[in-house]
């Protein structure tokens, strides 16, 4: 039991080079990802009991710091990021056929796990080092993913990923190395503890201002975000279904481990002034990207500002200071991972039978493929945040957490930043459903069942836990109230 | 059965959609799910006069916010009314649809379902989360059936409807649903009102502007345009939908509000109910100014509409009484008059193709059942005796002398002289066409059966309201602290 953390990241290394044909990589990556899918839930299972699982490697490891632990945050995210990268991979196979030539297609599975398997390292990481490592590894891997995109442009948007990616990297280890200085470890437990009697010193506040600018700079927060719509659209769709669904949440898991668990809640939001630059960089990515996306031709460049905005709720979320936006944004997080799931499969759908995904395509398409475009509608109500679906709990508890601080008008912009998502869902189901058909939609057919299963299993998501709160809530009240140090 | 009455018409929905190959057949189901959900409501107000109250809880979603629902008396009325003129409505919607030759028949019928299901689960919600979800639920419900023509104008009017509608409850509605959690802890309806003493009244005040401006589908101006807008969609649906379901549920929530969350003695204390008051005023003169300058009949009644809902809004906001008496009550009376002056503007367009006022002269020689019902729903809606309008109407101008509004009273009275202007011309010019000297040719072709049927029995419900009102009274007066 004790070295589940570990097996799990290294399940997925697995697959290696050990198969030849295509179609079995695909059965193996589905079982390697079901294993994960499974240990995590029994981590969760553990975690919720004992609170810590706890993973030491070698002991010339352990004397620099380097240990892997779950605690409640990291199980939190662990079994939803591990089960929808199985869905993803279970609808991933007509796509790899339809867009990789032969060579590529062992390339991109054995990417995609290495990829899964860095970040898996990354939250079971408990130490800055290793975490770095991982990161690393999933970041390597998604630059081969992003380039293995069928046309030439995705070589370049590639290089561009490549490029800001390494520009973050190099701000991370920059703080991380101050960091290092300062407090003569990068274990993160230790930090959490002597950071406070180091909070005094200005370097302490340079090398924070780094760490969580470079993990920014990755995670594509507004006003960083430009180059994200390029990558969506040049990657193979399952690799960009994969980025938005389950690479974004993890990095913005490092995020909040970084404010939270490492500088802690006083200070990093008091001392540094990011309560102030989260609440306006927050408020004006939501409504800026959300118009931005209400003018977008083609609806994977929709979809990638819509993501741009739902990062910027999580934003405002760390911004109110208070275990309930931080409950907001961790629910928004996990909402984030279902509504993106459903939305990036639809896409993936749309691409298998259409090839192509502007919006003039997308005319009349609500006849041919019943079931993909009311999915969308699904997630566009989750988007929303309409009671009963997942989305409708994390806004409750962001506006509760603005209300909480006697913030109205914050209240309010949460608010307009829901209508303004319905909006852009909304100009997507008019054309689908109202509109005559476009030669491209005539000829569809609707999506095979090894995409729609996944698909429907991930929609279907979105209203079980609108429902069934208990386990969602109730894990992101524990994490954040053991952050900010009250009570239950 | 509480939870049935929601369930069966969901049900039905399966029903309609599995027969749509065999019209008869689906329609059929319609209808015996609408006489249970009848059946069943009857039921509920019985068990409820015997004093057994039913509740039933769904699912707790949140700490503080779940699912239930409960018999009380508004809801009861709200449904008895709503479900029996559903029955009447596909009576009518048979024969309306038939002759029209519309298509998307089982779309209609459907969407007709679920619109009725949301409509039972608001009139029996328990609080206001629950209220709201089924509030949702039924203008994405309604949607398609506003939209049922498919033409370029039903989609623009289409997205005037949810616009506005989403639009109000999203900004307003939602906020102070929030808002008054965050005050009070809770939002059951609870008799006198949740709100405790200490609450600033700046802020149950800025509370209940944002309710009454957040529920669109009360009418209220400036949020109105919805209901011209809808006019376009197939008349059996402006008829069940705009004078019976979608607009009441609007009142009927602003009733609850005004009732059980803010209760009588706070709004009297609240400086905004006199200004709220004022606007609903205004939207009664303005509504029945605006009618009086249609010539499109279903417009005129759309604005008659407008003007009729702020009465009620009105009755609510007084919080004497009888005021909340005959707002109650004008839920009912209005319903079975409007819905007779809807039925027969489509079966004029039907029969006699018309749909301008100016071209209905002398129209009763060829279709006169149909111009008597208009003439005794118009007198419904006036408030003339021997129609149940008189009563709601009279509880309503005694609510305003408790209250000592003389401007309301003068406001009532004057709207009640615009109504007959607006209706009263238009079954006695069909009957006496004054200076028209061409020749009228006899042609005697009224509306098809089943709709004639439909409109004869909506109509003598409108004056047996008048000789039987006490059970909407006991039912009225069962909200009077």
């Amino acid at each position: 039991m004790t070295s589940l953390p570990i097996l799990q990241v290294i399940v997925p290394l697995v697959s290696a080079p050990v198969l030849r044909r295509s179609g079995l990589i695909w059965v193996l990556a589905i079982l390697l990802g079901s294993i994960a899918f499974v240990i995590s839930v029994v981590i969760n299972h553990l975690v919720i009991g004992t609170g810590v699982l706890a993973y030491t490697p070698g002991a010339w490891l352990t004397s620099l710091g380097i240990e892997f632990q779950i605690d409640r945050l990291s199980s939190y995210i662990l079994p939803v990021i591990t089960g929808v990268s199985t869905l993803i991979l279970v609808s991933s196979f007509p796509l790899v056929r339809k867009e990789l030539s032969e060579g590529n297609r062992k390339k991109f599975y054995i990417s995609f796990l290495l990829c899964l398997a860095g970040l898996l390292g990354v939250i079971a990481s408990s130490d800055l080092v290793s975490m770095i490592i991982f990161f690393e590894i999933s970041a390597f891997s998604s630059y081969i993913l992003i380039s293995l995109g069928s046309d030439r442009r995705a070589l370049m948007a590639s290089y561009q990923y490549f490029i800001m990616g390494t520009i973050g990297t190099l701000l991370i280890l920059a703080g991380a190395g101050l960091l290092y200085m300062q407090a003569g470890s990068l274990n993160m437990n230790s930090l959490a503890t002597s950071i406070a009697g180091l909070a005094d010193l200005r370097m302490t506040g340079i090398a924070a201002g780094l760490l969580i600018s470079g993990i920014c700079l990755k995670l594509a927060v507004f006003p960083f975000h430009l180059w994200l719509a390029d990558i969506y659209r040049h990657a193979p769709s399952v690799a960009s279904a994969f980025l938005a669904t389950v690479v974004t949440p993890v990095f913005v898991y490092v995020l909040i481990r970084v404010i939270y668990s490492v500088l802690g809640p006083s200070f990093s939001l008091s001392r540094l002034p990011l309560q102030d630059i989260f609440l306006v960089l927050g408020f004006a990515g939501i409504i800026i990207t959300s118009l931005t996306a209400i003018y977008q031709e083609n609806v994977r460049d929709i979809l990638a500002y819509i993501t741009v905005a739902q990062i910027s709720y999580l934003i405002v979320g760390f911004s109110m200071g208070n275990a309930t936006g931080l409950t907001g944004s961790l629910l928004q997080l996990f909402s984030l991972v279902l509504v993106n799931g459903t939305l990036f499969l639809v896409i993936c759908a749309v691409i298998n039978q259409l090839g192509r995904t502007d919006l003039e395509s997308f005319s009349g398409l609500g006849k041919y493929m019943p079931w993909t475009v009311s999915a969308i509608g699904v997630g566009g109500l989750s988007l929303t945040g309409v009671p009963l679906t997942a989305g409708f709990i994390s806004k409750w508890y962001l506006i509760l957490a603005a209300v909480e601080n006697g913030w109205i008008i914050a209240g309010i912009l949460i608010l307009i930043g829901s209508l303004l998502a319905a909006v852009c869902i909304w100009r997507i189901i008019e054309v689908a459903c109202f509109k005559p058909s476009s030669p491209a939609a005539e000829h569809a057919v609707e999506a095979p069942l090894t995409i729609l299963i996944p698909l429907w299993v991930l929609v279907l998501s979105n209203i079980y836990f609108g429902i069934d709160t208990r386990l969602t809530v109730g894990t992101a009240q524990l994490v954040s109230q053991s952050f900010f140090g009250t009570s239950p | 059965m509480l939870q049935l009455s929601i369930c069966i018409p969901l049900f039905a929905v399966a029903g309609i959609v599995a027969a749509c190959r065999y019209p008869n057949l689906r329609e059929s189901v319609s209808l015996v799910a609408g006489f249970s959900v009848l059946y069943l409501v009857f039921n509920l107000y019985k068990t409820y006069q015997n004093g057994d109250v039913a509740r039933v809880l769904w699912h707790e979603i949140l700490p503080g916010l779940g699912i239930s629902f409960e018999t009380n008396p508004l809801g009861l009325l709200f449904a008895l009314t709503a479900s029996f003129l559903w029955v009447i409505t596909t009576i009518y919607a048979i024969g309306y649809m038939r002759a029209h030759n519309e298509q998307h028949q089982t779309r209609f019928y459907a969407y007709f379902s679920v619109a009725m299901a949301s409509v039972m689960g608001i009139a029996f919600a328990d609080n206001l989360f629950t209220l709201f979800i089924f509030y949702e639920i039924l203008t994405l419900g309604t949607y398609p059936l506003v939209t049922h023509a498919g033409s370029d104008k039903a989609k623009r009017s289409g997205r005037i409807y949810l616009g506005i509608l989403i639009g109000t409850s999203i900004l307003f509605f939602l906020l102070a649903i929030i808002g008054t959690w965050l005050i009070t802890g809770t939002l059951d309806f609870t008799e006198g009102g949740i709100f405790s003493e200490d609450v600033s009244p700046v802020v149950t005040g800025t509370l209940l502007v944002l309710f009454i401006l957040g529920i669109g589908k009360a009418a209220i101006m400036p949020f109105h345009a919805w209901l011209p807008a809808a006019m376009v969609a197939p008349t059996p649906v402006s008829a069940l939908l705009h004078a019976v379901a979608v607009v009441k549920a609007g009142v009927f929530t602003v009733l609850k509000i005004c009732l059980l969350i803010f209760g009588f003695d706070l709004l009297q204390l609240l400086p905004t109910t006199q200004g709220l008051l004022y606007l609903a005023g205004a939207s009664v003169l303005v509504a029945s100014l605006m009618a009086l300058r249609q010539d499109n009949l279903k417009a005129r009644l759309a604005y008659s509409t407008i003007g009729q809902l702020s009465y009620i809004t009105i009755g609510a906001l007084l919080a004497t009484g009888s005021a909340i008496v005959g707002g109650s009550m004008h839920i009912a009376m209005h319903a079975f008059g409007k819905i007779t002056l809807f039925f027969c503007a489509g079966m004029i367009m039907v029969s006699a193709h018309k749909t301008e006022i100016s071209e209905m002269r002398g129209l009763g020689r060829q279709m006169p059942v149909t111009m008597i019902a208009f003439f005794i729903g118009s007198l419904c809606i006036i408030g003339i005796p021997p129609t149940g309008g008189t009563w709601s109407k009279w509880y309503l101008i005694s609510g305003t002398f408790q209250a000592e509004q003389w401007i309301l009273t003068g406001v009532l009275l004057v709207s009640s002289l615009l109504s007959i202007a607006y209706l009263l011309p238009i079954p006695i010019r069909a009957f006496f066409p004054v200076g028209n000297k061409q020749k009228i040719r006899i042609n005697f072709r009224e509306a098809p059966m089943p709709s004639l049927l439909a409109l004869t029995i909506t109509a003598t419900g409108c004056v047996l309201l008048f000789f039987y009102p006490q059970p909407l009274y006991e039912l009225a007066a069962a909200l009077i602290p």
